[in-house]
This record gives C-alpha cells, sequence and structure tokens, in this order.
C-alpha cells in the first residue's frame, strides 16, 4: 500500500516536471528506472546502500539530478526515500577510491542547487557538500553568503572544506555580504585563524552591534594577531558585564596564539600578570587559565611558578597548579616539592602530599610515612592515601598504630586505606588487635571482616555484641548478617529472642535468616525457629512469626497455617500477611482459604495481592493462571479487590483472559481498570509481543478506545486497530502525510499528521480517490465544526453533482441552529434525498465520530458511533419516487468513486480504510 | 537567521579608559559592584535547561538553589513554582553566568547546548553538573575538556554508576566487576558485550521521524534560542522537548540517551579512561540525514585487543557480560570460574573514589567522573554514532582524537556552530 501510494507522488512530481520539459522521452525511461531503485531506500545495510548507491552513479548525471530534483520544500510531500538516497550517496562516495564518483555527485548537487526555488531545499543539498565537497565547490558556495537563510549553511560549508580558496573567498566577501552577515563571515575567518583577515576584521571592532561585536573580538583572540592587542584590551573596560567577563578568557586565548607564533615572552608576561591580578575569590578561575596557558608555552620552565603558586590564598588556584605539576616530571622537581613541602603550613602540606601519592615518585615514600605521625590532622588524612598508593604492604605497618586516633573522619580514611590491601594481609591483623582499640576503631575493623567476609573470625565479632555502646552493638549486629556460618543459628536465635530494641531485632531478623538459609536441607532450615516459636510468646512470638517467608519450608508453613486461626488478633493478624508473603506455591490454598473465609478485608486483599504474585511467580501455564485468578472473582468484595484481580489477569495475554475483564468495560467502577488491562493484554509488547487478534478483540479494544483518556493510548489502541482491519482485508486510503492516491480540488485539502483537513479558506471542494469502488465496506473517522457541511460520495463520477450523478451520504452538524429547518434526508448519515437518517447518535462538535459504510449492491448501511442510522434497499426506497422528488441518476451506478463532498467549511477525516467486497 | 535579539537584553556601557600598553586590568569586583559578595559557607547552584529532565535537577540535595533557565516559558514558569522563593528566573544562561553568587551551574539542556554553556560556565569561573551525554560530537567534547581544566573547574556528568547503585540488569554494583577485573581473574583482553542478555536493554523509541510538516513556532518557546548552535530547521514539535533525541543535529537516539549510563563503567572496569577505542564497525539499517534510526550491533575495539559489543538486537543470547582468555562472568557475578563470589570477597579494593560532587568542589577534588573519563566515555557514544551514520570500518587515533584515512567521518568530529555561537 505505502509503495503503491509513494510511487503516485513520485510519479506526479515527474509528471511535472517533464510538462515542464526538458528531454522528454529519453528521460520517461529514466524516471522509471530512478522509481525502481527509490523504492528500495532505505537501505537495510551497509552492502545494499552500496548497490543502490553504484546504481544510482551509473545512470550518470542525468540520472543524479533527477533524483535531486524529486526534492521538495518540508511539508509538501514525503520525501524521505530521495533524501535518503542523497543522504546514502554523500557517504558512499567518500568512500576511498570513489574520487572520480564524489566529483560527479559534487558538481551534480551543485548543479541542483543552482535550479532549486526552495531554500529549505537548497540548504539540505548545501549540507551534503558540507560532507563531501572539496576545492570544486567552494567557489558555488560563495553565491550563497549574503543570503538570510543559505549564509549559514554555505559559511559552514567552505569551514569543513577548509582550504586557502575557502578563506580568500570568505575574506573577499567580508565586505559585501549584508549587515546580517557579516558575524557569520567573521567568526568563520576567526575559527580558520586567516592572519590575512586581521586587518578587514578590525575595521568591525567598533562596531555599535553587540553580536558583532563579541563574534569580532572572539576572532581577533583566536587568530591572535597584536595588531588587534589594543582592541582586546579595551574590551575589558567598554562591554557589558557578560562581555567584560568574557575578556580575561579571550585575551588570553589571544596570548596563546602570540605564543603559538613564536612570541613566548610576550605570552608569559601577560599570562604572569593575570596571575597577580585575578586572585580575588572569584576571579581566580583566570588565574588558573593564565597559569595553564604559561605552562603549556613554557613546559618545565614553568615550576617556579607553579611553586610559587603554592603561596596564594586561593584554595583553588593552588589545586590548578598542583595538578599542573604533572606536566614537570623527574626527580629534580619532585626535591623542589619536598622543599617547598617543608616550608608550608597543614592545609597546603596536606595538599602537596596529595599530589605526591598520585605523582608516583616513590622516594618521597619515606617523607610521607613520617607524615602520618603528624601532628595536623589534615596532613595525616591526606597522608594515609598517598602512602598507600607509593608503598607496598610494608606500609600497613604504619597504618595499625593509626587506629588509635579517635576521629570518626579519619578512621573512614583509614578503613579505605586498609581495604586496599588482599585477604591475608589484612583479615587476621584485623582480628588479633580488635579487642586493643578504641570502640571506633573496632567498628572500622568489624566493618572490614564483614567486608571480606571473614567468617573464621565471627568469634571475635560476636565478642562484641554485648558491648553498650550502641553504635558498635549496631556495627556488630549489622556484620553479623554477613559473617554469620549455619552453626550460629542457634546463638543468633536467642540473641533474636532476647532483644527489645525494633532497629535490633531487624539486623537480628537478617542474621538468622542469612544463618537459616545456610542449611542445603530446605525442610530443616526453620526447625530451631519453629521449636523457639512454641516457648515464646507477645512480641518476640511475632518476630519470630514474621521472619518465616524468608526461610520457607513444609513445616514452617504448616506452622503459619495454624497461626492464621489463632485466637490472638496480633498472632493471627502477623501469621495472615505472612502467609501472605510467603516465597512458593505451596502456601496457594492456605492463601486462598483465607481468602474465602475472612470477614476482615485487609485480610482478604492482602491474601489477593499474595495469591496473584504467587500464580504470577509460579511457572504456569496461561491458562492455568486464568482459571485461578478469574476463579477467586467471586470472592472479591470491595472495589479494590476486584481492582488488584483485573489488574492480575491483565497481565495474563490470552483472549480467554481479554474476554473475562472485557466483561467489566461497562462497569462504571471498574471501567477504567478493565480498560487498562485490556491494552496491556492486547496490544503488542515491547520486545516482539505480538497482540492479539480476533473479533472480540477488535471490540473490547473498540469499547476501550472510548473509555481511555490518555490520548497517546488511543492513538496506539486506533493503529492496532488499524494493523487487525489490515489483516482483514481493509487497506488505508489515506496515508496520514499526503494526498497520494486522491484526485480532484486537491488544493481545498491539507494532509497533516494523520488528519486530512478540508480548508475553509480554499473552499474544500471535492476530493476524490483515483480508484473506484462497487461493494465495499468504509471506515473513517471525522470531526466537525459548528454548523460544518460535508459530504461522503460514493460511486461518484468525477464530474457533475455527485449527490445526483452519484450518492451522497450527508456529513452535517446537525445541531447548528441554521440547519433547524432542513428537510430530514438533508441531515447526517442521509442518503441526500433518497433515504432518511436516523438522529441524535453524533458526538459533540469538535469531538471525533466514527463511521462506517457498507455499500453491497442496492443495501446502503451506515453506522455512525455504533449506531446504524440508514439500513435501506435503494430500490425499495425510490420505488415511489425519491424524498426530495429529484431525479437521483446516480443511484444507479455500479461503481464510481469516493469522495469528499467539501461546501467551504473546516472538517477534519482520518482513519479512512476500505474493503471491497466481491 | 543568527539571533539578531540576542544581545538587546543587554545595556550598551559606554564606558571608555584610557588603554595602556599590557592588558588594562579591570577586576570585575572592581566594575561589577552589585553581586560581589563574599564567597558564604553554602554551596550555591543554577539549572539551566528545566524541562522534563531539568526539572530533577533542581532538587538535587547539596547546594541551594537561586536561578533557573529555560527558553519556554511554561519550563520556566513550572520550575519557578518548584522553587519557590528565592529562585530567580531568567531567559538567557549568559544571564545566569553573570551572578557571582553562583557556584554550579547544572546543564540538563539537550544536548547541542551541553559544550556551549559549559564552556562558557567554566570560563565564569562555575563548577559545572551536565547532563549526558557530556557533548554532541568529539570536537566539543575536547573544547569542554580544555575550558574546564584551564579554568581550574570541577565538572561532573550526571551518571554514577561507576561508583555506585546497582548496575542495571547486571544485578550487582559495578565494584565487584571492577574487582575481578583489576585482579586479572578473567585474563586478558576482554571481550565485553552490552545487551538486553547481559542487563542493558537499548532503547530504540527515540528515533526520529523521517517526514515533518513545519508548524508554527509555539509564543511560549524562543525557537531560535532553543536552536542556537544548531543548524536551521523549520519547527516542529517533535524535534524539541521530550522527543529531540532522535535527532542528529541534537542528540543521537537511543545511544545518546543511555550510551553513557552503559558505557562508563566499562570504560573505568576495562581502565579505559584516558583512551579510546582504535577501531569501529556498525550494522544497522541506513540512517536517514536528518533522523536517528535504529541499528542492529557496534563493535569498538581497543588498541591492546578489548573489545566493546553493543548488541542492539539480543542476539547473542549466550553472551556473557565481559569475557576473558580465562573466565566469563554473567549479571549476577554469575561465572564459570568456580567459587567466583567468594574470590571476589577477599579481593583488595579499587582506588576509592571522590563521589560527594559538593564535597568535590569544596575541596577543589577532582569529582571520580570527570571531564577527561566522561569525555573519552562520550567519544565512545559519538564514535558509535558516527559509525552508525557512516555505515563503514573506521578507524580512530585516541591521541589526536581524529578518524585515520576518513574525511568525512573527521567532518563529523567537527561541526561548525551557527553564528554567533562558537566554542
Amino acid at each position: 500500500m505505502k509503495k503503491y501510494r509513494l510511487t503516485f507522488i513520485l510519479l506526479a512530481v515527474l509528471t511535472l516536471f517533464i510538462s515542464i520539459g526538458t528531454a522528454q522521452e529519453k528521460s520517461v525511461g529514466l524516471q522509471t528506472e530512478i522509481q525502481k531503485i527509490l523504492q528500495k531506500y532505505p537501505a537495510q545495510n551497509a552492502a545494499d546502500l552500496d548497490k543502490l548507491s553504484y546504481e544510482i552513479l551509473q545512470m550518470g548525471k542525468d540520472g543524479l539530478l533527477s533524483i535531486c530534483r524529486l526534492l521538495v520544500p518540508p511539508g509538501k510531500a514525503d520525501d524521505s526515500r530521495v533524501r535518503f538516497a542523497l543522504g546514502g550517496l554523500t557517504t558512499y562516495v567518500n568512500r576511498t577510491g570513489k574520487e572520480e564518483q564524489r566529483k560527479l555527485y559534487a558538481k551534480t548537487v551543485i548543479k541542483a542547487l543552482e535550479s532549486e526555488g526552495d531554500k529549505n531545499v537548497k540548504a539540505f543539498l548545501i549540507r551534503q557538500l558540507q560532507r563531501c565537497g572539496k576545492k570544486e565547490s567552494v567557489r558555488f558556495l560563495k553565491r550563497y553568503l549574503s543570503d538570510p537563510l543559505l549564509g549559514e549553511p554555505a559559511v559552514q560549508a567552505l569551514l569543513t572544506i577548509g582550504s586557502y580558496e575557502a578563506e580568500t573567498i570568505l575574506l573577499r566577501s567580508l565586505n559585501a555580504v549584508p549587515q546580517n552577515n557579516k558575524a557569520l563571515v567573521i567568526k568563520a575567518l576567526g575559527e580558520l585563524r586567516s592572519q590575512r583577515a586581521v586587518r578587514k576584521i578590525l575595521e568591525y571592532s567598533s562596531t555599535r552591534d553587540r553580536e558583532l561585536l563579541n563574534v569580532t573580538l572572539f576572532a581577533l583572540a583566536n587568530i591572535g594577531d597584536s595588531r588587534a592587542e589594543e582592541v582586546l584590551n579595551k574590551m575589558a573596560v567598554t562591554a557589558g558585564p557578560y562581555e567584560r567577563a568574557q575578556a580575561p578568557s579571550l585575551y588570553l586565548l589571544y596570548a596563546q596564539r602570540l605564543a603559538e607564533h613564536g612570541k613566548k615572552q610576550l605570552c608569559v608576561n601577560i599570562c604572569r600578570e593575570f596571575i597577580r591580578s585575578y586572585m580575588s575569590p572569584q576571579e581566580s578561575h583566570v588565574a588558573c587559565a593564565a597559569l595553564a596557558v604559561m605552562v603549556a608555552v613554557l613546559g618545565e620552565k614553568s615550576l617556579e611558578d607553579i611553586l610559587a603558586a603554592m603561596d596564594s590564598p586561593s584554595k583553588e588556584f593552588r589545586m590548578k597548579a598542583l595538578e599542573l605539576s604533572d606536566r614537570i616530571p623527574g626527580q629534580e622537581a619532585t626535591t623542589r616539592w619536598l622543599e617547598r613541602l617543608e616550608n608550608s603550613r597543614p592545609e597546603v602540606r596536606a595538599e602537596i602530599i596529595g599530589m605526591l601519592g598520585k605523582r608516583g615518585d616513590t622516594s618521597v615514600l619515606p617523607l610521607l610515612l613520617s607524615e602520618l605521625k603528624s601532628e595536623a590532622r589534615p596532613v595525616r588524612l591526606a597522608a594515609i592515601p598517598a602512602v598507600v598508593n607509593l608503598g607496598d604492604s610494608t606500609v600497613l605497618n604504619e597504618l595499625w598504630p593509626m587506629l588509635q586516633f579517635d576521629s570518626k573522619e579519619e578512621l573512614e580514611v583509614l578503613k579505605l586505606a586498609l581495604l586496599r590491601f588482599s585477604t591475608p594481609l589484612i583479615v587476621p591483623e584485623a582480628a588479633r588487635i580488635m579487642l586493643d582499640v578504641p570502640p571506633l576503631a573496632r567498628m572500622v575493623l568489624i566493618e572490614i571482616l564483614a567486608e571480606r567476609r571473614a567468617k573464621e573470625f565471627v568469634d571475635v565479632v560476636f565478642s562484641q555484641a554485648k558491648t553498650e555502646d550502641e553504635t558498635l552493638r549496631e556495627a556488630v549486629l549489622t556484620a553479623l548478617e554477613r559473617l554469620a556460618r549455619e552453626e550460629d543459628l542457634s546463638r543468633l536465635v536467642d540473641m533474636l529472642l532476647g532483644a527489645t530494641e525494633t532497629r535490633e531485632i531487624l539486623l537480628l531478623q537478617n542474621a538468622v535468616v542469612a544463618s537459616a538459609n545456610l542449611n542445603e536441607n530446605k525442610e530443616s532450615r526453620a526447625d530451631l525457629l519453629l521449636a523457639a516459636l512454641e516457648t515464646s510468646e507477645g512480641k518476640t512470638h511475632l518476630d519470630l512469626l514474621r521472619i518465616l517467608p524468608r526461610i520457607g519450608g513444609t513445616k514452617a508453613l504448616h506452622s503459619l497455617i495454624e497461626k492464621t486461626g489463632s485466637e490472638d488478633d496480633r498472632v493471627k493478624s502477623v501469621a495472615v500477611y505472612s502467609l501472605a508473603a510467603w516465597p512458593d506455591i505451596d502456601a496457594l490454598e492456605a492463601v486462598l482459604s483465607v481468602i474465602l473465609t475472612t470477614e476482615n478485608p485487609t485480610f482478604r486483599y492482602v491474601s489477593l495481592k499474595g495469591y496473584i504474585r504467587l500464580i504470577q511467580g509460579a511457572e504456569l501455564m496461561p491458562e492455568e493462571q486464568y482459571l485461578l485468578l478469574s476463579d477467586v472473582f467471586d470472592a472479591a468484595v470491595e472495589l479494590e479487590d476486584k481492582k488488584v484481580i483485573l489488574s492480575g489477569l491483565s497481565r495474563i495475554k490470552s483472549k480467554q483472559s481479554l474476554r473475562y475483564v472485557a466483561a467489566f468495560l461497562q462497569d462504571p467502577e471498574l471501567q477504567s481498570n478493565a480498560a487498562r488491562a485490556v491494552t496491556r493484554m492486547a496490544l503488542p509488547g515491547d520486545e516482539e509481543e505480538l497482540g492479539l487478534v480476533g473479533s472480540d478483540v477488535e471490540a473490547a479494544l473498540k469499547q476501550t478506545a472510548g473509555i481511555v483518556q490518555d490520548i497517546d493510548m488511543v492513538n496506539r489502541i486506533k493503529d492496532y486497530l488499524g494493523v487487525l482491519w489490515e489483516q482483514d482485508g481493509f487497506v488505508s486510503l489515506f496515508n496520514g502525510k499526503d494526498l497520494s492516491g486522491w484526485m480532484g480540488n486537491t488544493s481545498g485539502y491539507e494532509a497533516d499528521e494523520g488528519k486530512l483537513i478540508v480548508l475553509q479558506n480554499r473552499g474544500g471542494g471535492n476530493l476524490y480517490t483515483e480508484k473506484e469502488f462497487s461493494d465495499f465496506i468504509l471506515r473513517f473517522e471525522f470531526k466537525l465544526t459548528p454548523g460544518a457541511n460535508n459530504g461522503l460520495g460514493i460511486r461518484a463520477p468525477l464530474d457533475g453533482d455527485a449527490a445526483y450523478m452519484g450518492m451522497e451520504l450527508q456529513i452535517l452538524d446537525n445541531s447548528a441552529e441554521k440547519y433547524k429547518d432542513l428537510k430530514p434526508y438533508q441531515f447526517h448519515g442521509s442518503i441526500y434525498g433518497v433515504v432518511s437518517a436516523k438522529r441524535g447518535y453524533l458526538k459533540p462538535v469538535g469531538e471525533w465520530n466514527e463511521e462506517e459504510v457498507l455499500a453491497r449492491g442496492k443495501r446502503i448501511t451506515v453506522k455512525l458511533n455504533g449506531t446504524v442510522i440508514v439500513d435501506a434497499d435503494i430500490s425499495d426506497a425510490i420505488r415511489n419516487g425519491t424524498l426530495d422528488g429529484r431525479e437521483h441518476p446516480g443511484l444507479r451506478r455500479k461503481t464510481g468513486h469516493i469522495g469528499f463532498l467539501g461546501h467551504g467549511s473546516h472538517v477534519e477525516f482520518s482513519r479512512i480504510w476500505i474493503k471491497e467486497l466481491k | 537567521m543568527s539571533g539578531k535579539k540576542l544581545f538587546t537584553r543587554r545595556k550598551f556601557l559606554k564606558k571608555t579608559l584610557a588603554v595602556s600598553a599590557g592588558f588594562t586590568i579591570v577586576p570585575r569586583f572592581v566594575l561589577g559592584g552589585a553581586g560581589f559578595t563574599a564567597p558564604s559557607d553554602e554551596i550555591t547552584k543554577a539549572v539551566i535547561g528545566v524541562g522534563g529532565m531539568g526539572r530533577g535537577h533542581l532538587k538535587y540535595p547539596g547546594a541551594k538553589l537561586l536561578a533557573v533557565c529555560d527558553v519556554d516559558e511554561n519550563h520556566l514558569k513550572r520550575a519557578l513554582e518548584i522553587g519557590g522563593p528565592g529562585v530567580e528566573g531568567y531567559k538567557d544562561f549568559r544571564d545566569v553566568l553573570e551572578r557571582k553568587d553562583i557556584d554550579i551551574v547544572h546543564i540538563p539542556t539537550p544536548p547541542h547546548w551541553h559544550a556551549l554553556i559549559s564552556v562558557a560556565a567554566a570560563e565564569a569561573g562555575k563548577d559545572i553538573w551536565c547532563e549526558k551525554p557530556m557533548t554532541r560530537t568529539i570536537g566539543e567534547g575536547k573544547k569542554v575538556v580544555e575550558a574546564v581544566q584551564r579554568n581550574g573547574r570541577i565538572f561532573r556528568i550526571n551518571t554514577w554508576f561507576r561508583f555506585q547503585s546497582q548496575y542495571y540488569g547486571f544485578g550487582t554494583t559495578v565494584k565487584p566487576i571492577k574487582k575481578v577485573v583489576e585482579n586479572n581473574l578473567l585474563g586478558w583482553p576482554l571481550k565485553v558485550t552490552v545487551s538486553a542478555t547481559t542487563g542493558f536493554n537499548w532503547k530504540f523509541y527515540w528515533s526520529g521521524k523521517t517526514f515533518l510538516k513545519p508548524k508554527p513556532e509555539p509564543k511560549v518557546l524562543d525557537y531560535e534560542m532553543w536552536l542556537g548552535p544548531a543548524p536551521y530547521k523549520p519547527y516542529h514539535p517533535h524535534r524539541v522537548h521530550n522527543t529531540f533525541r532522535g535527532y542528529w543535529d541534537y542528540d543521537g537516539g537511543g545511544l545518546g540517551d543511555m550510551g553513557m549510563h552503559y558505557l562508563d563503567p566499562v570504560q573505568y572496569i576495562l581502565d579505559k579512561d584516558r583512551t579510546s577505542p582504535v577501531e569501529i564497525e556498525a550494522d544497522c539499517p541506513q540512517q536517514h540525514p536528518d533522523a536517528c534510526g535504529s541499528w542492529r550491533r557496534i563493535q569498538l575495539k581497543y588498541a591492546d585487543g578489548c573489545m566493546i559489543v553493543l548488541d542492539g538486537e539480543n542476539k547473542d543470547k549466550n553472551a556473557a557480560f565481559i569475557e576473558g582468555p580465562e573466565g566469563k562472568l554473567f549479571p549476577g557475578l554469575e561465572s564459570d570460574i568456580p567459587h567466583l563470589k567468594e574470590k571476589i570477597n577477599s579481593l583488595p579494593d579499587p582506588k576509592p573514589q571522590v563521589t560527594d560532587f559538593i564535597q568535590a568542589v569544596r575541596t577543589r577534588k577532582k569529582f571520580t567522573l570527570n571531564e577527561d573519563n566522561a569525555h573519552r566515555t562520550c567519544t565512545i557514544v559519538n564514535l558509535s554514532k558516527i559509525a552508525v551514520r557512516l555505515g563503514r570500518r573506521l578507524h580512530f587515533d585516541p591521541e589526536k582524537q581524529l578518524f585515520i584515512g576518513d574525511e568525512e567521518a573527521n567532518r563529523l568530529i567537527h561541526q561548525p556552530m551557527r553564528a554567533p555561537w562558537h566554542l
């Protein structure tokens, strides 16, 4: 279908060109060939694209040119295949060994560019040259430099192509281009760093046009010619705040360029002056930039400047200097840094140590090790990671004693440092010294043991569980989840039985679960807990019950089921919740039994959710899932119960399930949930998951489209309905993009993103299908404006009044005041003048209506928004003459065009489908 | 077409001072007056670009929001409502950068603006929190790295999987993976497969439309400024806001959206933060010149033989996330190496990272995911985009950051901006 339509536009466009006429006959053959090739775009892979591009190039210049001329202005028609073809060629001719083809292609693009009338199309062609043009294209780009729209792409293409010629053309055009285009030419000359352009660009340096001035200053700075110094200098004091802020950056750019042109000393002087002047807190980034430029220029000779930077009050500047220090490697520089270190205050000392740690020069290690003992904490904090970076495991000997410090921050850094070593190096020692370090440090050691799962040392950790120190105790309990062994279960259960704090109970529950689940025998995992359950009471009893679902096993399940019948409300409640959270399908029956018997709405709802989760988690066939879920619906009492079941059903992609859910589309309380479920089940999914098909699916989806509020979803549903109809033999009459397939007064109608719009200001007129149809089912949607009047012509000839020479099914805003005196056979849906339609089924003006017309022999049926409003046999209807008393010779026609008969009002149509009946 | 209105908002300062031989140093606080305040302890921020993505940035903790900026009045209005009192709204990001009381600039604009605003922010002395993908082209990325480093700024990109959170469908954080690789348990070189099988679904719904009918520009949107450095194309709502990723002028489809999230950890794991792939090849349908489409497979090789495969079709159902000569690593740390999970526990930690951006701003320490390595990650994304667009094998020089023997590919590394915008 699509192919058919595209061919049509292309042919239509071609016909136009041929009639304008250059080389007619020969070109007809060529055009057919081009059509054939274009149908194959976009290519599905690189090899196909090469083949297609090769074929096009074989057609030579004429073929290429014809293709370029098939481009149309944006939105006029879908020329995307042409754009695919040209884009593909642009890339193809850039392959190695294709220089001849590239030249031919570039020259043809230029030729097309010259004869093209639309500027957006021209811009597209220029962009092809930007990708594949070389010398040959340069002089042709010149003529677009003055154009308001094309100046930009032309300059960009010249800039990309580069070359002396491009520079010359830009330079020569600078005076000639209109004021609005000067900025782009100057910017390009600046980016090309055109020394030749300096004198001319300077002429614009006193402009009052802010945009132009900004670009001019950038260009001058980037070219870096000393003739521009005065201008760049002045900028700092004359411009607006934003430009003034830019001034130092531009001036430094200029200085950098000076150095590149050999004027290194001048550049360095500027940088030094900048560093002196821009050190206030909010300007030190300028000093940073100056230092960076200077280091780039001076290389190793900038060491003194970098060292001096450490005297700056700005941390930002010092850190920048330290970062730049890596440009000056070597022992000599390292020595200077050590000297500098000696003379620095703690903060700076710490910064330098950080740098030395990254520098990789291990000769500084002894000194850094001694810094671990510094009085100043920032220094120690910096030294810890630094020695780990530079040293080997012997560093550990210096780190362990530091656990005596009691600052949290320091211990955290220490922990990260220790964790940089492998387990044998740190775990035994951590366990050994555990009791000798202060509580805060002990926490760090416990965390290290846990991180490394050092189960062999779990006893040391257990030994700390009774500590009075709450944070330490929390660290212990947290670690136990990772460290507990299977054999630790009984002491963990004991601890749990004795715990009173909520947080501790939670942590111990985790540890108990972890330990119990290490038991390979699933059935005996819960034994200890069940024994404890027997003897426990009160809150402890509940805490034990709560963890059973995380362990599982038949005995535990039975125990839990028994508790759901408990007299104690709290026990019962925890048991019901725990049962609903059971990990496997074994609990299904028990959960169902709660659902069926409980009178507590919360229990029912929770159990329903658990029931659905269990079913979804088990490997069941969709039919089984469906049966289990639909069965439970009768047990639902509250609305929420029903909603949760519908949502469960929505995950089952089967027609059975869909039919079940669709029944609730009429239930006002559940219809929006049912609609959501229907879309989820029926529409195709993300990953190659097919949608459901069948007439019941279609019916459910149509109903759903009327319920769903989200317009995107409505469109998705309707798109999918189109897919279903297509399978049923319907074809689309309207591609949504252009009027291919239609003829007649095409200028009175417009295609716009799926809508066929009757243009009020152009009168509309009659728009007919190219094809003729005799017996068919036609489906379409339409939207009226107040007082709108249109008509649907069927079996109509192209000439004459379709209402008489064919048949016109009226399209009308019945509600308009001005139509109140019309005859019954003139209202919406009526076969004009012949059969009157039922009224009262149009949606309010401004909403979309759905209509279906069945034409089979003499029988005409019109269904509007689901209701039959006309069902007539034409022969019967005119047996005693027509209603309007006029001749309707068209009623005898067996076939003809389908058309929209515009009467000068704005009406929109969309989704127009037809199925021919044999 | 170049924005004529851009500068009218500024008053021309008619000040002419004597010009001396050297640069007339006029520190800002001398001229500037208003707005110059002593640095306070509270870190402050502005968010530039407050559409769908940007609204998320408003509430990131750690810094006080002072300003929001957008070229769409509706976005601005909503952001101001969320921001509450004390937050000012701007239409032009340069007005935001003029404010001296702002420390950090967030840049959740579409990617075609990232480089320009990042460079301008760096030159204005701001630290930067930029959305992914870092830049639209490799050339722009180099400029951002230069400007950030030259001006001593702290920069982060808004992805985080190398240092926190579960790494998508892999099922664990990145740390244990790094440990396995760093301790050479899998051997070398390594092949990484990024696909639905290994936990990473490529999203192709960001495709652009190949046929758009121009629409009138909405009054609330300054389309000229929205385009900024991007080529002028007639307006259509699908080109902007929530769907811009489908167009090469602004981004690169699903690669632009998820590429850095998925690939930054890969680069970290393979220890490639300072280099780039040398050979890139893509298997895909032909791409439209304007609209991004889908792709089937992209393969990127490093000089040492390591390889990253982006399997968009999820074709290799048995793929390991990482495969080396001595073993394979699957999601959830499953492996053919016996007892791998226990082994991981006993391995030393990777180097600690600076993971608190606000802390990095205070201490001036480089953030762990900074301009350097983010640019390299984004380069993987940009190399992939170019390979997809050109459909041929490409060779890349990671040092010069240029393609070898492919002029057209190099033209996609440096794409001129629309005047008056420049880097």
